[in-house]
């Protein structure tokens, strides 16, 4: 963590956004505790914001839940403190999570959900003050202009639910590209290429401009990691950048460790006691249709292979069905590849880790695909035959039913869980494969007991 | 008959040759299959000239006849030679590319047709003619001999059925030796980089991942080539079932391993063109003339529209300019945007821009599929509703499709409604008119109408309900997207021009403009390909082969509008950047 260019430059009090872009890391004295004990306060304000994601929280909720995160875990009486402990907690953290590219990726996403919702937070012109920092080269949008565009703009604007642009509003015209989230919403109008972006959500393009920074920085960060500071400081910052970022993920549950590997023969009957909702009904259409598409493939398989089954029986298990159908030569063909591949044995040889639960309720089922998170992706109606099925009923059923109608599908993923294993979960699902572990830490010593 | 022994080895059947050439003859018709060792099969031969000879007048090859009698053979003698018939030789002609010849002198008269003998020799023992063999005597019969005894006289009697329909590696070998316009996609692939200017980077065409499908199910992937000869000769090589295109790499996709070493992966893709694919059997919902992997005339006004809606949106709201439609040989089309900014995307722009297209947001588990919220529709939906999707749905589907001709039907659409009232108001209404005497084209008209008036009749315009009528015309007839190919770079598309090895038809590329006209079911096939090459003679003016089939068509659109406005506006950017970076280097010296 060298200093590569000299630290931003001081602006004046009145206007000084209180969020830093943190381009350069810190020339700033560290204590060892404190290096750990910041760290591990960013993280907390992260993980809150991921749950919240997982929760299917909407926009405004995700900003209250940030700046209450943010004022909880990482104030300080000193205004400059707190400063410098934003700044060094990031680069802690930086470290820690550049190391794979899982890590990257959970690190960047959250790290730019708190930088989008603190830039909302700031004042309009602290905020104009960072676009100029990022160097963007947009102008706003003149009269004549404006006007050529003004009945589009509002159409859109109606579309979405926001007030209808007035006279003197700010618009800027940037290429599509650089706003991906309001292109994929049809938040924007978009013209030959152009998008024309609101004040109200200029906060896209800036995080689209942080986001890339950061990921690059995080690249840049880890072929320093590999070349020189991991060895450098093998006995002081390893040891605590290690356990830094396993503490708070989570195990991701990529090798089954704490039950040994399932066997084929068993695997009904795991499936009927122990898969959460959205693997059950996968594996119910995959014995039914004898096939599935691809992000129920994905999806189911990736989990079968966290819950412990080995590469040759998962062959096996999908050869079986898909044969039915599509004759084995096929599936020798076709679909042995992905198979392999998702245990890391083709291609690019990555091993891939299971989908967590918000992953797959963010994932889009299109025609015929039956992933995604029954709670969120099924009709109400088709909901509760599937709850009937599994033996959920009454009250409980209702309740389950009601959290998934507001959007808690993670909530009402436990509460099934509750009602089928008649116990509290306190931890709450947030992963399928904790959903099947949990529910085999409670179903195996019962078994045991009863053949004792 | 013909002693069996010669087919066991050739001294045997030289000796035969020599000694019983007489019984030979007397069954020339005969179409058993023969190798005839060559030393005895020169011009000069008698068994050509069919005139018995005797042993004593044998002339070593060397100094036999001169001149045209001996350079030249008439397609009678060449057939008797070979040892075939006349189909089975004019099918040989085609796959290997024999013509005929106008010797200056004709031996043998002036009304018959010339081969040159080096060809026909050239091709007597050529394994294909074995198998050609095979099959002729399979189908023999009286009147194939009738065949064979007749002249030249009537040479454009042509046979329908000499091709069969369908596909065989025999005529995909041919399609791609003279018809696959290799040239063509080379020169598409290399994006102007195969010029002289200082700016063509001169490995581009070699980074872009191929990739095979061969014969025998075995999958070839990251093949790459260095130019137009080296791909078109492992084309003609491999003669693949399938040529699948990839995105350009960092560094030459078959040499990855070598790069895949170091720490941090610098093998990955960094350009590749924006692509969709629209595939037929996602509608299964909808159409009720086919299922799965057949089309029909009913339903392919689904992907007429798809053309339209997004080839609009492609131009007008994403600035793009180079955007080629292709058929995909049976039951969908291809999108390939081509230009610089399209294929410089990253993923997660690939991913926004599919996401603005995607209106239908249904799984399995939902009956409703399309849902549009909000105050008024985006410009965009808007726009594509007035413009296709509603003239479309009216005028063309709701009758091809008899959309509402029974329960079910009727039931699939009252789904999307939610409101029990109406839902029952217009059941009750439907049940009546059934008994009506209207004609079965009108009563589905009848009761959309009906069901529209209901909908956006004063009293019903109420939250939830305003949108219905679009919802259930989006339902029926937005473009439904197989988004994961267009998300990632590394997704493979096949090729345009390939041959679907099932219909054996060919992926040729579709007009947007004129979309409407585009019928699937009379593109060229593999077999209507070969008959029209078979039926045209040689010809001074044309270079090309596909020229002489209906394959021209579809190679000059793609030349004409697609190929060189792309190469051009690549020339452009090519020449600009380099400008651009010329200046900067003289201020940077300046400065
Ligand atoms: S909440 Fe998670 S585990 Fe439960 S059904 Fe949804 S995705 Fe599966
Ligand atoms: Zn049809």
């Amino acid at each position: 963590m060298e200093v590569l260019r000299s630290q931003r430059k001081v602006v004046g009090p009145e206007t000084v956004p209180t969020l830093p872009l943190y381009r350069s890391a810190p020339q700033l004295e560290v204590r060892l505790e404190d290096f750990e004990l910041y760290a591990i306060d960013r993280l907390r304000v992260l993980k809150g914001l991921s749950d919240g994601l997982s929760r299917g929280k909407k926009p405004e909720e995700m900003e209250k839940l940030a700046s209450e995160l943010w004022k909880t875990h990482m104030r300080h009486q000193n205004i400059s403190e707190a400063h410098n402990k934003d700044i060094i907690s990031h680069f802690v953290l930086r470290l820690v999570y550049c190391r794979t590219e899982d890590l990257r990726r959970w690190f960047l996403s959250m790290e730019t959900t708190l930088f989008r919702y603190r830039f909302r937070l700031e004042s309009l012109d602290a905020q104009r003050m960072l676009m100029s920092e990022f160097n963007l080269p947009y102008k706003a949008l003149s009269h004549t202009e404006f006007e050529s565009v003004r009945e589009k703009l509002a159409q859109v604007a109606r579309s979405i639910g926001q007030p209808i642009p007035i006279n003197d509003a700010i618009f800027f015209k940037v290429p599509f590209e650089e706003v991906p989230e309001l292109v994929a919403g049809r938040r924007v109008f978009i013209f030959k290429g152009y998008a024309y972006v609101a004040m109200s959500q200029i906060v896209s393009l800036v995080v689209t401009q942080y986001r890339s920074l950061l990921s690059k920085a995080l690249v840049l960060t880890n072929r320093k990691w590999m070349s020189t500071i991991q060895t450098e400081e093998k006995y002081r910052l390893t040891p605590i950048v290690e356990s830094l970022s396993t503490s708070y993920l989570g195990p991701d549950y990529n090798q089954a460790k704490e039950f040994t590997e399932i066997s084929l023969k068993d695997i009904d009957q795991v499936a009927h006691s122990s898969f959460p909702l959205c693997m059950r009904h996968l594996f119910e259409k995959l014995r039914e249709n004898h096939h599935l598409k691809h992000g129920g493939r994905m999806q189911l398989g990736l989990f079968l292979k966290g819950v412990g089954l080995n590469l040759e029986d998962a062959l096996v298990f999908w050869k079986a069905e898909f044969s039915k159908k599509v004759g084995a030569e096929r599936f020798d063909k076709e679909y042995a590849y992905t198979v392999r591949h998702n245990y890391g044995k083709e291609g690019k040889r990555t091993d891939y880790t299971p989908y967590g639960c918000q992953k797959i309720i963010s994932s889009t089922p299109g025609v015929g695909d039956h992933h995604g998170c029954p709670y969120r992706h099924f009709s109400e109606d088709n909901l509760r035959a599937a709850l009937g099925k599994m033996g959920v009923s009454g009250r409980a059923l209702d309740d389950i039913i009601e959290k998934a109608r507001k959007q808690h599908y993670q909530l009402a993923c436990t509460l099934t869980f509750e009602a089928i294993h008649a116990t509290s979960c306190d931890s709450g699902i947030n992963h399928p494969n904790l959903y099947f572990s949990e529910s085999q830490k409670i179903l195996q010593p019962k078994q045991s007991q009863s053949i004792t | 008959m013909f002693p069996s022994s010669l087919q066991k080895g050739q001294h045997q059947t030289a000796l035969l040759l020599e000694d019983k050439r007489y019984n030979f003859f007397s069954v020339q018709a005969f179409s058993s299959p023969l190798t005839f060792p060559l030393q005895h099969c020169n011009p000069s031969s008698p068994l050509l000239s069919a005139v018995p000879t005797k042993p004593k007048h044998y002339r070593p090859p060397v100094k036999k006849k001169e001149g045209n009698a001996a350079k030249y053979i008439t397609r009678t003698k060449a057939i008797h030679y070979l040892q075939i018939n006349l189909s089975t030789f004019r099918k040989l002609c085609i796959l290997k590319g024999v013509f005929t010849r106008e010797p200056k002198k004709k031996v043998d008269g002036n009304h018959k047709t010339y081969y040159h003998m080096k060809d026909i020799l050239f091709h007597a023992h050529d394994p294909l003619l074995e198998k050609l063999r095979i099959t002729m005597k399979k189908a023999g019969t009286e009147n194939e001999r009738d065949d064979m005894l007749i002249d030249e006289c009537a040479p454009e009697q042509m046979q329908e059925d000499s091709f069969e329909e369908g596909f065989n590696v025999d005529y995909l070998k041919v399609y791609y030796g003279k018809l696959f316009p290799h040239a063509e996609i080379f020169k598409w692939m290399s994006y102007g980089n195969d010029g002289k200017h200082l700016a063509c980077d001169q490995s581009y065409f070699g980074r872009r991942e191929f990739s095979f499908t061969l014969d025998n199910d075995v999958y070839l992937r990251f093949l790459s080539f260095n130019s137009l000869t080296d791909l078109e000769k492992a084309i003609k090589e491999k003669c693949p079932f399938k040529i699948d295109i990839g995105p350009v790499y960092s560094v030459d996709p078959a040499k990855r391993h070598a790069y895949a070493q170091g720490a941090n992966n610098v093998f990955k893709p960094v350009e590749r063109e924006l692509v969709f694919d629209i595939d037929m059997s996602d509608y299964d919902d909808v159409r009720y003339c086919c299922t799965g992997a057949d089309v029909c005339l009913d339903c392919w006004p689904l992907m007429t529209i798809a053309i339209k809606v997004m080839d609009t949106a492609l131009r007008d709201d994403f600035g793009f300019n180079h955007i080629l439609w292709v058929y995909s040989g049976r039951r969908g089309v291809h999108c390939w945007v081509c230009d610089g900014r399209a294929r410089r995307l990253t993923n997660e722009q690939r991913t926004s821009v599919v996401e603005y297209f995607r209106v239908y947001k249904g799984n399995e588990n939902c009956d409703k599929k399309v849902s549009l919220p909000g105050q008024a529709l985006h410009p965009f939906l808007a726009k594509c509703y007035t413009d296709v999707l509603k003239i479309f749905f009216e005028e063309i589907l709701i009758n091809r499709q008899s959309l509402f001709a029974n329960e079910e039907r009727m039931d699939r659409i009252l789904n999307l409604i939610p409101d029990e009232a109406i839902i029952s108001d217009l059941r009750n209404r439907w049940h009546e008119n059934r008994r009506l005497s209207t004609s079965k084209e009108d009563i589905n008209k009848v009761r959309w109408e009906q069901l529209k008036h209901l909908l956006q009749s004063g009293k019903h315009k109420v939250q939830g309900l305003r949108r219905c009528v679009e919802e259930i015309v989006f339902s029926y007839t937005y473009p439904r997207l197989d988004m994961e190919v267009s998300k990632h770079m590394n997704h493979l598309l096949k090729s345009p021009f390939c041959v679907h090895p099932k219909t054996g038809r060919v992926c040729i590329p579709i007009d947007p403009n004129c979309c409407e006209d585009f019928d699937p079911t009379s593109v060229p096939t593999l077999a209507k390909l070969l008959r029209q090459l078979n039926l045209g003679g040689p010809n001074e003016n044309i270079v090309n082969e596909w020229e002489r089939t209906s394959l021209s068509e579809s190679v000059r659109f793609f030349q004409i509008s697609f190929l060189q406005p792309l190469l051009k506006t690549c020339k452009e950017e090519k020449e600009s950047s380099y400008n651009a970076k010329i200046q900067k280097s003289k201020n940077s010296l300046t400065w």
